[in-house]
């Protein structure tokens, strides 16, 4: 009981303070999208390359700022050395972060299909999977190197990459609907995601550690 | 010229909150403490001398300088603010050398302060390493340093012995006095055992005044006769806290011997007078200015 | 010397390194290849010496015509109002002046092409295969039967299209300034490839010409990349702590953030330089019976790419100081995007795009055309750059003297805020 309490105000307050300006700047991508692109009577990949090229951006938004608040070192060594797990609390907002992806990005496809273009749940997976390896990429960055700009940068080169490289990016391709007119590639980057978060989850829950037996040794 | 720092009638507000009321001061040579509680004033007005804040009214002038004239008055003070670090991947030398370009060094200049100043504070040892493998207390010893940088007339020193251990306090301490001799040192702070050990004019702030201006001397004649101890049993503690103004206690066998502050001879229990130190006669100010001691601030 | 310092700074920074590693997987990924081999003189023997934009009624003609029939049969137009693509539906009333054109320049009438109802607009499109997966398959455009009125003349056509772009609004395909562009691609002759290599290979543009091809990548990069490395060291006195150390130095707001600024740029322009001199080199073992102009060649990539670094790093700098570095990241994301999304690759220079293209080797004539809005351009935004950074030296002063304590920072603020 006691426990459920905890997390709902951890949920609670990361809800309040962390999450409400990386929901309006991802709020921000998905008016763009729809000001720079024509949703309307769109038909396979001229349906997919507005979900591909510019509101995959949705994953960096809502993703990289996870690190935020604890970019300074002494907020990080704090939250560290307290009982619960600074990897929990991660987990809690990767968790709510990727549902706010999801969802603005049903939404969006659900406004194309008001629009009569022609979107299929291959659309939404494949849109899911773009926005959370792109986030995913910056994520890992900004987590590595404790520095959410570079996270940014990281996120922002990547995209970079696949623009200019095309498909010569490989399995972990952005734009597979757009260019290539491959549908089934998603579980490649789903995957690469999920690889990236986890190794840097890795990293943060052995960092967290380390903090705490650091503050416990200098007490 | 003159050698002090004149401070009239100045006002400072953050919006509603009036942070400095009316303060006049004069500090001289030498080493000036600014005490007072948390959140009474003094990084404000500290900041202010610094330049880094502005004043609504009022007129200060450093050493004939009116505070307006920032670049002049820049080149005239050395401050070390109380929450502060320095880019953490230079070395001390490093850091030194960049604040000593932004302060209008020459580079010969820079080498040979930098040099002297790193001896004086004791971090020759530490001269090539990165700012963030140094302890608290090597911080703030090179932060003295990089505020004397220059050889600055005027050292600003916010709350710098917060977080320093005893014997890195007094180390501390010693180093203030010792670039005194020569200049204007003002040092704020909550502790009055830094005020104490090494200022002899002091001003007390509470709520954005100057509630006190003097020596410490006069500081402490002002609470002589009003500071007294007596031995009471638990039952006994309760009424004399309602009664007084408690300002230390010491648990002794059954007992406790208390240290209160009364303006006469008290009556409910026996008292005995006694000298009063510096931490007494700064209470007992609070006390006389009516300033409320018994509750949390 | 405080410049010294700050390059060290700069160049010592995380961000900065990310950034030259950029600049060379660009340079070596997409340009670097067109210094394997020499640009050879077209022979007459070739079948092919690939396509032009050329004005060509008879080309022009019968393209634009069938493009209008599609969109009004699929009841959108495309076209680009200010700077975005945009779908247009007509009103009823606007549908029968559109079909009045084409009843003018065909012999189809509207009831026939209001009856249509095979149109088709092909194209690849996603179907489901008998096991269900997404595969992709193509159509072919079904229009109706139609003929071209022989006795429409080529100038009343452009009337008719210019009539049919205002009805649709400004910028749309029939737009003269797009007419060409969308409609009149023909094959090169031999003819037009030979005064293409002359012009590319005439002594005083063929280096420059490489330079284009260059600074048409790079400029890519340049319009967002240089963000990163700006606000990350701009943050740098916060994170660090250090700011109030600094404000409190002799030191004079303009010349801290002159020098400051002129170091990022500096900086940042080196790899470019590095990059540059490697091109030069490349030239000069490509063609060595051939004079490099070297000074024209530098002057090009100083026009096209300064403005590009100036005006990020300027901006960056201002909402960073202002607001928030994050939120500096984000506009200017969205204004490289915006830039880039409108832009053609080749020949759509105008005087406000941030992103100048020029995708090609050739193609000078159409360069020369449009360089005196390339100079408009890049003149503008230094000049804009410079402006940028006054603002960034008053908003600096004013935080110095504790008189400006806006939003200015949204780590700052997350730190108070944050609470678990």
């Amino acid at each position: 009981m006691m426990e459920k309490e905890i997390y709902g105000k951890i949920i609670g307050v990361n809800l309040k303070y962390n999450f409400l300006m990386p929901f309006a700047s991802a709020l921000g991508v998905l008016i763009l999208t729809l000001v720079m692109f024509n949703i309307t009577s769109l038909q396979g990949i001229e349906a997919a390359r507005p979900i591909e090229f510019l509101l995959c951006f949705i994953g960096v938004t809502l993703l990289v700022p996870i690190f935020l608040p604890e970019q300074d070192d002494n907020i990080r060594d704090v939250v560290c050395s307290k009982k619960i797990n600074y990897f929990n609390i991660l987990l809690i907002r990767i968790l709510y972060s990727v549902a706010a992806m999801i969802l603005l990005i049903t939404f969006f496809i659900s406004l194309m299909k008001v629009c009569e273009s022609q979107v299929t749940v291959q659309h939404l997976i494949g849109g899911v999977a773009s926005a959370w390896l792109l986030g995913a990429v910056g994520f890992a960055a900004a987590g590595i190197t404790n520095n959410v700009t570079v996270g940014y940068m990281a996120a922002m080169l990547y995209y970079l990459a696949n623009y200019g490289m095309k498909d010569k990016v490989g399995k972990f391709f952005l734009f597979p609907m757009s260019y290539l007119g491959r549908f089934d590639e998603s579980g490649w980057l789903i995957f690469g995601a999920v690889a990236l978060m986890a190794i840097t989850l890795g990293v943060c829950r052995k960092r967290g550690h380390a903090a705490a037996r650091f503050k416990l040794t200098t007490r | 010229m003159e050698n002090e720092i004149k401070i009239s009638q100045v006002n400072k507000f953050y919006g509603k909150k009036h942070a400095l009321k009316d303060v006049d001061l004069v500090i001289p040579q030498g080493m000036f403490g600014l005490l007072g509680r948390n959140g009474a004033g003094k990084t404000t007005l500290m900041k202010t001398l610094a330049t880094l804040l502005g004043k609504q009214s009022g007129e200060i002038r450093v050493c004939g300088v009116p505070i307006e004239n920032a670049k002049e008055i820049r080149g005239m003070i050395g401050y070390l603010p109380q929450d502060f670090s320095m880019y953490p991947l230079m070395t001390v030398y490093e850091c030194l050398d960049y604040l000593g370009t932004l302060s209008g060094m020459a580079k010969r200049d820079r080498k040979e302060r930098i040099e002297l100043l790193i001896k004086k504070v004791n971090l020759n040892e530490q001269m090539h390493t990165k700012v963030k493998k140094l302890s608290g207390g090597m911080k703030r010893r090179l932060g003295i340093a990089q505020a004397l940088l220059h050889d600055p007339g005027v050292l600003i020193v916010d709350e710098p012995t917060a977080g320093l251990d005893p014997e890195e306090r007094i180390r501390f301490r010693n180093l203030l006095c010792e670039v005194a001799e020569e200049r204007i040192v003002i040092l704020s702070t909550h502790i009055v055992g830094d005020i104490e050990a090494t200022c002899e004019n002091i001003a007390i702030m509470n709520e954005g005044e100057i509630l006190w201006r003097g020596t410490v001397s006069k500081l402490l004649e002002n609470a002589r006769g009003k500071v007294y101890t007596a031995n009471v049993n638990k039952q006994q503690l309760g009424e004399v806290k309602a009664a007084y103004i408690v300002i230390g206690m010491l648990k002794q066998g059954e007992n406790i011997n208390i240290r209160f502050i009364s303006d006469k001879r008290p009556e409910k229990i026996y008292g005995t007078e006694t000298e009063p130190n510096c931490e007494d006669a700064y209470m007992y100010c609070l006390y006389q200015n009516g300033c409320s001691l018994n509750e949390e601030d | 010397m405080l410049f010294l310092k700050e390059c060290k700074k700069t160049i010592c920074s995380l961000t900065f390194v990310l950034y030259a590693a950029v600049i060379f997987a660009m340079y070596v990924s997409q340009f670097a290849t067109e210094l394997d081999a020499p640009i050879r003189r077209p022979s007459p023997e070739n079948s092919y010496y690939g396509s032009i934009e050329k004005e060509v009624p008879e080309v022009l003609m019968p393209a634009a015509v069938e493009s209008l029939i599609s969109e009004y049969l699929a009841g959108s137009y495309t076209a680009y109002p200010f700077m975005f693509y945009k779908e247009v539906k007509l009103k009823e009333s606007d549908t029968v002046k559109i079909a009045e054109i084409i009843e003018e320049l065909t012999d189809i009438t509207k009831s026939e092409l209001d009856h249509f109802t095979e149109y088709e607009a092909g194209g690849y499109y996603g179907q489901t295969d008998e096991n269900g997966n997404m595969i992709m398959a193509y159509k072919d455009k079904v229009l109706p039967e139609y003929h071209l009125s022989e006795d429409i003349s080529y100038e009343h056509f452009k009337e008719l299209m210019t009539q049919a772009d205002e009805i649709i609004g400004k910028g749309s395909k029939y737009s003269e300034k797009y007419l060409v562009s969308n409609f009149s691609t023909v094959p090169m002759t031999y003819e037009d490839a030979l005064t293409e290599y002359e012009e590319l290979m005439d002594e005083h543009n063929f280096a420059k010409a490489y330079m284009r091809l260059y600074c048409d990548y790079l400029g890519i990069d340049l319009a967002i990349i240089p963000i990163f490395v700006c606000v990350g060291l701009w943050q740098m006195d916060k994170r660090s702590r250090m700011e109030q150390l600094i404000y409190s130095r002799k030191i004079s707001s303009a010349k801290l953030i002159i020098t400051r600024y002129l170091a990022l740029v500096c900086c940042m322009a080196v790899p470019v330089a590095l990059t540059f001199f490697h091109v030069m080199m490349g030239l000069h073992n490509l063609y060595p019976e051939k004079n490099i102009y070297f000074g024209e060649a530098a002057g090009l990539v100083i026009m096209w790419l300064l403005p590009s670094i100036t005006i990020v790093v300027s901006v960056g700098a201002l909402i960073s100081e202002l607001l928030s570095p994050l939120l500096a990241i984000f506009v200017q994301g969205v204004w490289w995007y915006v830039a880039l999304g409108k832009n053609e690759l080749t020949g759509s220079i105008t005087k406000y795009t941030l992103v100048i293209r020029h995708n090609n080797l050739g193609k000078t004539r159409l360069f020369r055309e449009q360089f005196h809005d390339f100079i408009w351009n890049r003149t503008g935004y230094f000049i804009l750059s410079i402006i940028l950074i006054g603002l960034v030296i008053f908003v600096y002063e004013k935080a110095r003297k504790g008189n400006y304590d806006g939003k200015r920072n949204l780590w700052k603020n997350n730190r108070r805020k944050f609470k678990v």
